[in-house]
């Protein structure tokens, strides 16, 4: 049977048990075995039915986060553990699969010429409102819905974890959704030019980041950090 | 709509070929340099094939792709590569003599310091030893 090893933190919880033998066969299953056989620690691992978010999961060495999530299957003998964030470590970093990153990329490049060569714009908004998810994190954010069941499954691509921070990248797209929802408005509006240009702009940026590996958004988020602007919290690996 | 997969190519294209013509350029200003003066960076460099490489303590893709890749090289060929890596913060004057505009970038030169190519973001591994394949002592 799987096997859940208890942070320090948390063992006041399971009667100070390190180890905790579980049944299940997903992560979500094998948590409500373990909130089932010690309740207390239900509220400092899940709000409501999700995990808080200093909560990390791990099987083996894998995140489950770049796995499937609360659904990521669990076979007997396996060796979860939780980690919490260490509190108040800003600079903590953490796993980025950078090829998910670049499904990513690669989807907006081929979605906004698609868009643009069609005339298009829903197209373009779909791709603003999958890069605001994505750059928010959104357990159901396009992209990453594709990227685990479509992608991942069908051995399209191979993960590719790197340690990094997430956060310049998420601000990236969240960048990007700023000018594809720009340019929807544009285009609505009656300017059409601006607003295709605007789709050419993400796309130039999405090709120097695919291509190139440079991510300027990324850079844009360092200068900020810094600067010290708030809200820029992460800083550079070391 | 034809009109507008014609422009989407011709955009397409006219990107591909701005960022051959900066390389080209780079490279050309490279070799320029390399024929007036001694490049400062390079003096120590024995005399094999040497990778130059600008990166920044900002850079996430040099840390979490670029460095790992030069490493495994230099592990694989020895003292048949030199590398240097250049802070480009630290060290703009470098990164203004060699046209650097963004990192990471790559330089390879030959074993007499001559550049021989130029890599614009992360290069890969293969992409790195094929570079060096031609350029003798730093067999692939």
């Amino acid at each position: 049977m799987p096997s859940i090893k208890i942070p320090t933190p948390l063992r006041a919880y399971t009667g100070g048990n390190a180890q905790v033998t579980v049944t299940g066969g997903t992560i979500r299953a094998a948590l409500d075995d373990l909130t089932t056989q010690f309740p207390d620690l239900k509220p400092h691992l899940f709000n409501n039915s999700e995990l808080r978010s200093f909560v990390n999961i791990f099987v083996g060495d894998e995140d489950i986060r770049f796995l499937d999530g609360l659904d990521t299957p669990v076979e007997a003998g396996d060796a979860l553990r939780i980690i919490p964030s260490i509190a108040g470590g800003q600079n903590v970093p953490r796993r980025v699969d950078q090829t998910g990153l670049r499904v990513g990329q690669l989807a907006t490049i081929i979605l906004l010429l698609l868009a643009f060569v069609l005339n298009l714009w829903p197209v373009v908004l779909f791709v603003a409102v999958a890069q605001l998810l994505g750059g928010l994190d959104a357990a159901y954010a396009p992209y990453k819905l594709f990227y685990q069941h479509v992608v991942k499954p069908r051995g399209l691509a191979k993960p590719n974890l790197t340690v990094d921070n997430p956060e310049p990248h998420r601000f990236a797209m969240l960048v990007g959704a700023g000018f594809n929802f720009a340019a929807v408005l544009a285009i609505l509006t009656g300017a059409a030019g601006l607003g295709w240009a605007l789709v050419w702009v993400v796309i130039a940026l999405a090709n120097l980041n695919y291509w190139l590996g440079f991510c300027l958004g990324c850079f844009v988020y360092y200068q900020l950090n810094k600067l010290g602007v708030p809200g820029f919290t992460r800083a550079p690996l070391a | 709509m034809l009109e507008r997969l014609a422009l989407a190519l011709v955009l397409l294209l006219v990107g591909l070929v701005a960022y051959r013509a900066f390389t080209a350029w780079q490279l050309r200003r490279a070799s320029a340099q390399h024929r007036q003066i001694a490049d400062p960076l390079l003096t120590d460099a024995p005399n094999v094939p040497t990778v130059l490489y600008f990166t920044t303590p900002t850079c996430a893709p040099c840390k979490t792709t670029q460095t790992p890749v030069l490493n495994q090289l230099k592990a694989e060929l020895g003292e048949r590569l030199h590398v240097v890596r250049v802070d480009a913060e630290a060290d703009p004057e470098a990164a203004a003599r060699w046209g650097v505009l963004t990192v990471p970038t790559v330089f390879v030169l030959d074993a007499n310091g001559k550049p021989q190519r130029v890599f614009n973001g992360v290069v890969g591994a293969p992409a790195l030893r094929q570079a060096l394949q031609p350029l003798g002592n730093a067999a692939a």
